[in-house]
């Protein structure tokens, strides 16, 4: 044994060679995941009229939703009386007489495919209703301090019951093409080596117009927690300063809509599930979620989407930014409005100017007197010489000018 | 936030597959090589042999020391005339009780002579042996032989690791790691490359017990797992028991990760230092009262910041990763009869993956352990541990939603184990335990005046765990070994809480509450009793064979809370409460044992089937963070695994290491009346950790007298995950469709890490040292996916794949004694 070293030692050194820490690359998926299955996107309300039924395909990554066509639907009562649905166009179907969901009675959906494949929807009963009691409109600062409009809505429920409340909205703004003109540039004919082009008068309308928006959130609201069953100043909209629907007059129609629970939850987990976070501890559970139809033959078959019937009540308000900020100035326009003078000659198929009045890409505004170098027109983004771009040019019925 | 992966532009495909075939061939045509040992013999008397008639039994016990006075541990003291045997602890100290008369005694370690002594043993007795060390040093994966344990032990599904073992396992980043060296042993996989977790035999990740000296530490991991957490230089052993789990701990229902530090040296100083581009540690061991106690107190820390500011990338350079911790061992032999030992632990990581978010997470522990010896038939242990662990993430990017959040768990045990001869071939244990769980599953708060996050603190949890167990080992025969044992497990949640009531028939949600009821400091609730049982046997058809069973039952009563990604340091626990039941587990495995001595084999092959309840996992579109009521996004189900498992080890000779291979699966059913609650229609799918083929090959091939080969083949097939499976639109919006849950598969693990190392030991002396070993991890460079997630980006849905290493890591390690 030796005793004479008393010390023990030991010395360890490292050397690593690269590091790298969590890097990222492209996962691919898309083509072993997709899956083709029914949507279903149904609602009734205790309101009267020809409520309408979207029927559709999911689809693939980058691709567009494709229709369900020649389907048969129908909604039955829990006596078995029966309102059938007619198809009016891609994706729609239609009731065909106004209905009214009745408080306290329960509905289902029975969809027939042209492939002969049947779906019901459980059966879902109207849930209370709720009043709206008005919108307000105020001058105020979001949460990033911008000035704007916020636009919120006060509702009650008289039988203290409703409880769960989503809301819709659909905006209406007015559209002015600010570079709009009665005129028009047209191609009378072309030919290999020569073509002719003409200005005309402009036969529709295209200088005023009605924008539609339909509210793409979910929003939820539930008063499960509060002794009240009532909905205090709750916001709907916010509008910057800045916000081109602010530029003429804009109106908003608010739609409280009351919910069955398992509707609600649907919207809820869609909800949650539409929030993606490029995050290394993603928080949320994905899977598929299944809604409240099904194959009465085959009850592992996929069917998407939620039929629901809900207690319905609206309200409209309408809205200039002057109101609120006097002193505002316009917002910006939709799009930058650039003029360009594309040029017309070319090879047949290769006429820059030509193309462009094929495919409305943009719009005629003037001739071109030397102020730009090209072509024989000054040229506009369709957006800012033809309003029907952005909406319709028929004036809506509810419209208060 | 989006580090884009360094692309390599090299046609590699080929390349690996052939080399990997080769390489396969090559690894298996060598692995059948004997070695030989080298045999001396002596004599040696205690006693005499005066009474006649009844055969008496006596301690045998003393020290194996090198040359040098050195304690040798892992020495097998082997008696084949009475297939009996015994191996020393980690000071070289042995003890074994022995009928009187002459024995045929064998002390062998790998390394060293081995000796052959005749042993006249007629009263206790005690002595120490001088080892010689063999020539020719062995530098190789020394798999420490207990002697014929897989075959004689009743322990079935058991795992040992020494650290000695992993010597040889090609490292990462220059250290050793013992937990990632486990996940090589069939029956454990981790949850995915660089993931902190553990899988074994099917289970989540949350049901492994951890202890280290019998302390309980809920993540031994640093930086996603890549080290672990706990000195590499003190933690001297770990035993995994995934099928027969002992009957004094209960309170995880997969298995028991037994992590052992060394004994303190108690006969002089001694310090281990090592330097390295991204680790630095220290350990100092010291005697206190010479040859009696013993201090050890480990340091280590790192520092690989600088690291990440020289890479050019301007994300990785914002990018951070510190970590260190501390180790303090005291070992006391206060008398003859009584041993303690002290632990105490800390451990602190920081991350930022980006600049503006910062995770921190610490775990410290605390643990007295006293062993007192009654007399040769008694003996007793009592341990009390108190653990800490607690996560917290900083968030400092936003405008207006800057917030910092916070998580922590405390846990106190005492365990009272009891060890009793009650004749030669019966002994009993028993015992009890007392764990204390203490949550405070969350809160956060804004971190400025500015910001719109709302402050929140979820209220703490309290759950007490308590239970009492016998077992009774009996041996019928020469060849039948029974275990019977039975065991109590009490729970009892304690207030102050609140919990709600909801309506039945209807899925549990805000909505449904009825009403909510309060508990008092200290009233309890959701009690109950859980009988358990544990049953296990081995019947020996000849020294080298036996087949064993076992069957037991065991209940969890705390339950992490992670979705189906993977395990991370910051996935939050809850105890069971009067909606959130505990989960439970039965597990029958039954497994056949040969060893063939002769050329250094060890065979096994086992299987296992488990069946679980109330399992945890949860609701589509469930967000598991500061939610109070998380029994509105839990759902519980029943699980079911299965496998078979297949070891050979060969253990001498100039080829060592192992080859395992498993095939397991797991499944879990998540059924109710209602839509919400069912996944993938209520029936039974694969969990997320369901990796069915899992082929690990550790080996080791000496070139010569100090140069030595040694390499790792991992395989595992890619885990299940749920894939966006399309789009759909929907109430004017468009939406993404996700597949059932687990449909797909990521894709397969694989990796191969090599190394080479080299020893040198001044004959003379047998002090001066001095050894280096290159290694390269992940060779083939192949990117094995940390997760994979989708992010939005221009309106489509994009997947995207994260890893760590996703290039070959080479190292060089260098190694001085003086």
């Amino acid at each position: 044994m030796r005793h004479s070293i008393s010390l023990f030692h030991v010395l360890i050194l490292h050397l690593v060679g690269l590091l790298f820490l969590g890097c990222t690359e492209a996962y691919e998926f898309e083509n072993e995941s997709y899956e083709d299955i029914l949507i279903v996107d149904g609602m009734v309300t205790n309101q009267l009229k020809k409520h309408q039924l979207y029927l559709a395909r999911s689809y693939a990554f980058g691709e567009q939703s494709s229709p369900e066509r020649g389907a048969q639907a129908r909604l039955v009562d829990q006596e078995g009386n029966a309102v059938y649905y007619r198809e009016i166009g891609d994706f729609v179907y239609e009731l065909e007489q106004p209905f009214g969901a009745q408080e306290g009675k329960e509905y289902h959906l029975e969809i027939t495919t042209q492939g002969g494949k049947n779906f019901h929807s459980r059966p879902m009963t109207l849930p209370p209703l709720a009043n709206v009691e008005g919108l307000t409109a105020e001058a105020t600062t979001n949460d990033l301090g911008q000035p704007g409009i916020r636009i919120s809505l006060d509702a009650e429920s008289p039988s203290n019951a409703a409880r769960l409340y989503r809301l819709e909205y659909e905006e209406t703004y007015k559209v002015i093409a600010p570079f709009w003109t009665p005129y028009d540039a047209v191609v009378v004919f072309e030919g290999y080596s020569t073509f002719e082009t003409d200005v005309i008068r402009r036969e529709t309308e295209e200088r005023v117009c009605y924008a539609q928006n339909l509210s793409k959130k979910i929003m939820l609201r539930s008063t499960a927690n509060q002794t009240l069953d009532r909905i205090d100043k709750e916001e709907v909209v916010f509008l910057s300063t800045q916000d081109p629907k602010l530029i003429h007059r804009y109106s908003v129609l608010v739609r409280l809509l009351v919910e069955q629970p398992d509707t609600y939850n649907y919207f809820n987990t869609l909800k949650e599930l539409s929030v993606q976070s490029a995050n290394f501890f993603s928080a949320v559970q994905p899977g598929y979620l299944t809604g409240n139809l099904f194959n009465p033959i085959n009850e592992n078959e996929k069917v998407g989407g939620f039929f629901r019937v809900s207690s319905a009540d609206e309200a409209r308000i309408f809205v200039n930014l002057t109101d609120y900020y006097p002193n505002a100035e316009d917002p910006p326009y939709f799009n930058d409005c650039i003029k360009l003078a594309p040029i017309a000659s070319g090879t047949r198929g290769n006429r820059s100017l030509l193309n462009i009045i094929y495919n409305g890409w943009m719009r005629f505004y003037d001739y071109n007197r030397g102020e730009i170098e090209g072509g024989p027109y000054l040229m506009v983004p369709a957006s800012c010489g033809d309003c029907t771009v952005l909406g319709s040019n028929k004036t809506p019925a509810y419209w208060v000018p | 936030m989006i580090v884009e992966c360094p692309k390599m532009n090299m046609p590699r495909k080929n390349l690996k597959r052939s080399f990997l075939s080769l390489y396969f061939l090559y690894c298996l045509g060598l692995f059948f090589t004997t070695g030989v040992n080298a045999w001396a013999q002596d004599k040696l008397m205690f006693g005499t042999s005066t009474r006649l008639g009844l055969q008496q039994n006596y301690r045998f016990e003393g020290t194996i020391r090198t040359a040098d006075g050195q304690g040798l541990e892992g020495i097998n003291l082997f008696f084949p005339t009475l297939n009996k045997g015994t191996v020393t602890d980690s000071r070289g100290r042995f003890s074994i009780d022995l009928p009187e008369g002459n024995h045929l005694l064998r002390i062998e370690g790998l390394g060293f002579e081995t000796q052959q002594i005749q042993l006249g043993l007629y009263q206790d007795a005690r002595t120490s042996f001088t080892l010689a060390e063999q020539a020719e040093v062995l530098d190789e994966v020394v798999v420490r032989n207990q002697q014929n344990e897989n075959v004689e032990s009743e322990m079935l599904g058991k795992s040992s690791l020494s650290l000695m073992e992993t010597k040889n396992i090609p490292l990462v980043l220059g250290e050793q790691n013992i937990l990632k060296a486990a996940t090589i042993l069939p029956g454990i996989s981790s949850a995915g490359e660089a993931a902190t977790g553990f899988n074994v035999r099917g289970g989540k990740a949350d049901q492994n017990l951890m202890l280290l000296n019998e302390a309980i530490v809920v993540n031994p991991n640093h930086f996603f797992g890549i080290f672990q957490a706990l000195n590499p230089f003190a933690i001297n052993r770990l035993n995994v028991y995934k099928g027969n789990i002992p009957i004094q701990y209960e309170g995880r229902t997969s298995s028991v990760f037994e992590l052992s530090t060394k004994s303190p040296n108690q006969e002089k100083f001694q310090a281990e230092v090592s330097l390295g581009p991204i680790t630095a540690n220290a350990l100092v061991e010291t005697p206190v009262v010479k040859n009696r106690s013993g201090l050890l107190l480990g340091a280590r820390s790192a520092h690989s910041d600088w690291v990440l500011r020289s890479l050019k990338d301007p994300k990785l350079k914002n990018s951070s990763a510190r970590f260190h911790d501390l180790l303090i061992v005291y070992e006391d032999r206060l008398t003859e009869k009584d041993k303690i030992l002290a632990t105490a632990y800390h451990s602190e990581d920081q991350f930022s993956i980006t600049s503006d978010s910062l995770y921190r997470y610490t775990n410290t522990v605390a643990a007295v352990n006293w062993k007192h010896q009654f007399n040769p038939k008694n003996s007793a242990s009592v341990v009390l541990s108190h653990t800490d662990y607690a996560f917290s993430i900083r968030y400092d990017g936003g405008v207006s939603n800057n917030f910092e959040s916070a998580f922590a768990l405390q846990i106190d045990a005492a365990r009272l184990k009891l060890n009793s001869k009650i004749r030669s071939n019966h002994s009993l244990t028993y015992g009890a335990n007392l764990v204390r769980y203490s949550i405070n599953p969350g809160a956060i708060r804004p971190l400025g005046s500015n910001d719109l996050i709302r402050e929140e603190k979820l209220p703490q949890e309290v759950g007490v765990e308590g239970s009492l167990y016998i077992a009774d080992r009996i041996e019928i025969g020469e060849n039948f070994v029974l275990n019977l044992g039975a065991q109590l497990a009490l729970y009892s949640a304690l207030g102050p809480a609140i919990q709600r009531n909801y309506l039945p028939g209807v899925p549990k949600s805000d909505l449904s509450v009825t009403d909510i009821q309060t508990y008092q400091d200290n009233e309890g609730y959701a009690q109950k009793a859980f009988p358990n049982y544990r049953l296990s046997g081995r019947y020996k058809f000849s020294p080298n064979t036996s087949i064993k069973f076992a069957a037991i039952s065991i209940y969890q009563f705390i339950h992490s809370l992670s979705n189906n990604t993977t395990a991370s340091p910051i996935d939050t626990w809850r105890i069971s409460s009067n909606h959130l039941k505990p989960q439970g587990s039965q597990q029958f495995s039954i497994g056949v044992f040969n060893n063939q001595p002769e050329r250094g084999l060890e065979l096994s092959l086992e299987g296992f089937y488990k069946r679980q309840e109330n399992l945890v996992d949860f609701k589509t579109g469930a967000q598991l963070f500061l939610n109070e009521y998380i029994e509105t996004d839990v759902l519980q189900g029943e699980g079911e695994a299965y496998g078979v498992e297949f070891l050979l080890r060969k253990k001498k000779g100039r080829h060592s290491g192992w080859l395992g291979y498993t095939y397991a699966r797991s499944f879990i059913q998540l059924d109710s009346p209602f839509s919400s609650e069912r996944v993938n229609n209520g029936k039974f799918f694969p969990t997320n950790y369901d990796k069915p083929h899992d082929l690990s090959v550790a080996w080791n091939y000496r070139l010569g007298k100090r140069l030595s080969f040694s390499t790792n083949v991992l395989y595992q097939t890619g885990r299940p995950i749920t894939l966006p499976a399309g789009n759909f639109q929907f109430d004017s919006a468009e939406y993404v469709l996700f597949s059932d849950r687990n449909a797909y598969r990521i894709p397969d693990y694989y990796r191969v890490d090599l190394s080479l190392n080299y020893d040198y030991k001044e004959k003379s002396t047998k002090n001066i040292g001095f050894s280096w070993s290159v290694s390269v991890y992940n060779v083939l460079g192949r990117n094995n996916p940390f997760s994979v997630f989708f992010v939005g980006e221009d309106g489509v849905i994009r997947g995207r794949q994260s890893s760590i290493f996703n290039v070959p890591i080479p190292s060089l390690n260098l190694q001085l004694k003086i």
